[in-house]
């Protein structure tokens, strides 16, 4: 049965292996944690930069920029024919009352030729009109380009940043949780102090509310008895080595006649099983 | 208690002031966006017609002295109602209608400068309010940039719109010059030979 200081022993020793353990597990808990809520923030920031990266690949397709090619020149020619328009006969069109000059006395071959250059005039412009607005329409949609390129990139930068910066306060946040089962650890520890303790005594057969005297009385006891238990040990040990060696002296003494008393003698020759076999 | 784990807030800290570092780059990209955003399709527009608007004159200039040469001219040699009016003066159309688009060409090169611009001065500031994570200074400054952004540049005027015109003017002066008894030539001031008369 085991006395009081002895269960102490154990079952601080238990108590503060548990301790440990809790201590651990809280730390390991709280880390995953931080860890668990930064991989969703991460998440979601990447999800943030996939989508933006993923638009502007959308309009980047050989067909979406063919296409913003067709719309930018389609503008450009509406401007350049609207520009020639307003500038051949609206408000701002330069009238300069010249024109008339002699209009009276043109004949019908050269109206009719009036008209026919006129025609070619105003067929050599709008050729002129979709070649300058085909160059157009490609520089705008490379300006387009570039611009979404840079906001793209701009919002990159700024996801990367974010992503970055959340990374770094995690990394604050993981310390603090590596030391979450601090608490524990510590009570693991005193509770091991007092189970080394505990043990202490247990080992003496003393507690700690003994007075000194009767700690002295039971340390006597106990040296007397190591003492006793050394001279028996050591009395037993003697009689046990003289056992043991008795028969290596016998080896040297006389044999006495007779088989197999006070030692082995050597058959006479022929005797024995092997007989004749062996001649010593 | 007299132990604790406490990190005296340190971690909680750091995620806050992530968070409000993050929080001002959002604002302050934001204040940009909303100053540059004056900078739209109507403030291009703009641009473009004070081109127009700038260039337009001289281009009507140009055009009244090519149609005035080029009628003169063929008045002087009695070509005013002639098949050669009708060339000459096709050219000069010509020569017109392709002024008129090189400004709105022009004009659109002038949007697409300010553009660059623009989107420079946006990509500039919100680099540095990422660096920086300070939005009042990045408000501040997308304010003083949209301003200088505003105005106008110093535009430049393109040149001789009417070159070919001027050829057919110079051509004509050069008959006169070498044979002042051609037909027609001084027809219209009574000068030199055979003159034509209008009105008959």
């Amino acid at each position: 049965m085991c006395d009081p200081m002895t269960w102490t022993t154990w079952a601080t020793l238990a108590a503060s292996t548990a301790a440990k353990y809790a201590a651990v597990q809280k730390s390991n808990s709280a880390m995953e944690e931080v860890q668990s809520m930064e991989a969703a923030r991460q998440k979601k920031l990447r999800d943030e930069a996939d989508a933006a990266l993923n638009t502007n690949i959308d309009k980047s397709g050989v067909i979406d920029v063919n296409t913003e090619i067709d719309a930018e020149k389609n503008k450009r020619v509406a401007d350049l024919t609207n520009a020639v328009a307003t500038n051949q006969g609206g408000p701002g069109g330069p009238e300069t009352g010249l024109q008339t000059l002699g209009v009276s006395a043109n004949n019908k071959l050269v109206q009719s030729d009036t008209g026919a250059r006129a025609s070619e005039g105003a067929a050599q412009t709008k050729s002129l009109a979709n070649a300058m607005a085909s160059m157009g329409g490609f520089k705008d949609t490379m300006l387009n380009t570039g611009m979404r390129n840079v906001r793209g990139l701009q919002e990159q930068g700024r996801l990367g940043n974010f992503m970055a910066g959340s990374s770094g306060a995690a990394g604050v946040e993981n310390e603090f949780a590596s030391h979450a089962g601090d608490n524990m650890k510590t009570i693991g520890d005193i509770l091991g102090a007092v189970s080394v303790l505990s043990g202490g005594y247990a080992a003496n057969g003393t507690t700690p509310w003994m007075t000194a005297t009767e700690k002295a009385q039971v340390l006597a006891d106990q040296a007397a008895k190591v003492a006793a238990g050394t001279a028996t040990t050591t009395a037993g040990a003697v009689a046990n080595t003289a056992a043991t060696t008795a028969p290596l002296f016998g080896l040297f003494t006389k044999p006495k006649p007779g088989p197999w008393k006070g030692g082995y003698v050597m058959p006479p020759r022929g005797a024995g099983p092997w007989k004749d076999k062996y001649d010593f | 208690m007299c132990f604790s784990s406490s990190d005296g807030g340190a971690a909680e800290r750091a995620r806050a002031e992530e968070e409000a570092r993050q929080g001002r780059i959002k604002q302050g990209t934001a204040a940009i966006n909303e100053k540059f955003g004056e900078f739209g399709d109507e403030f291009y527009a703009k641009r473009k017609q004070e081109f127009a608007d700038f260039a337009n004159p001289d281009a009507q200039r140009q055009f009244k002295d090519a149609q005035g040469g080029v009628l003169y001219g063929l008045a002087r040699s009695g070509n005013l109602a002639s098949s050669e009016r009708a060339r000459q003066l096709g050219v000069v159309d010509r020569e017109r209608d392709a002024a008129a688009m090189r400004i709105a060409d022009k004009g659109a090169e002038y949007a697409n400068n300010a553009r660059t611009q623009v989107e420079n001065n946006r990509t500039d500031l919100i680099n540095q309010v990422q660096a920086t994570g300070d939005a009042t200074l990045a408000a501040n400054q997308a304010m003083n940039r949209a301003a200088t952004l505003r105005p106008s540049p110093a535009f430049e005027g393109l040149g001789s719109l009417f070159e070919n015109s001027g050829n057919i003017i110079k051509a004509g002066r050069q008959a006169e010059y070498y044979n002042p008894g051609a037909p027609g030539v001084g027809a219209l001031f009574g000068k030199g030979g055979k003159s034509v008369s209008y009105g008959k």
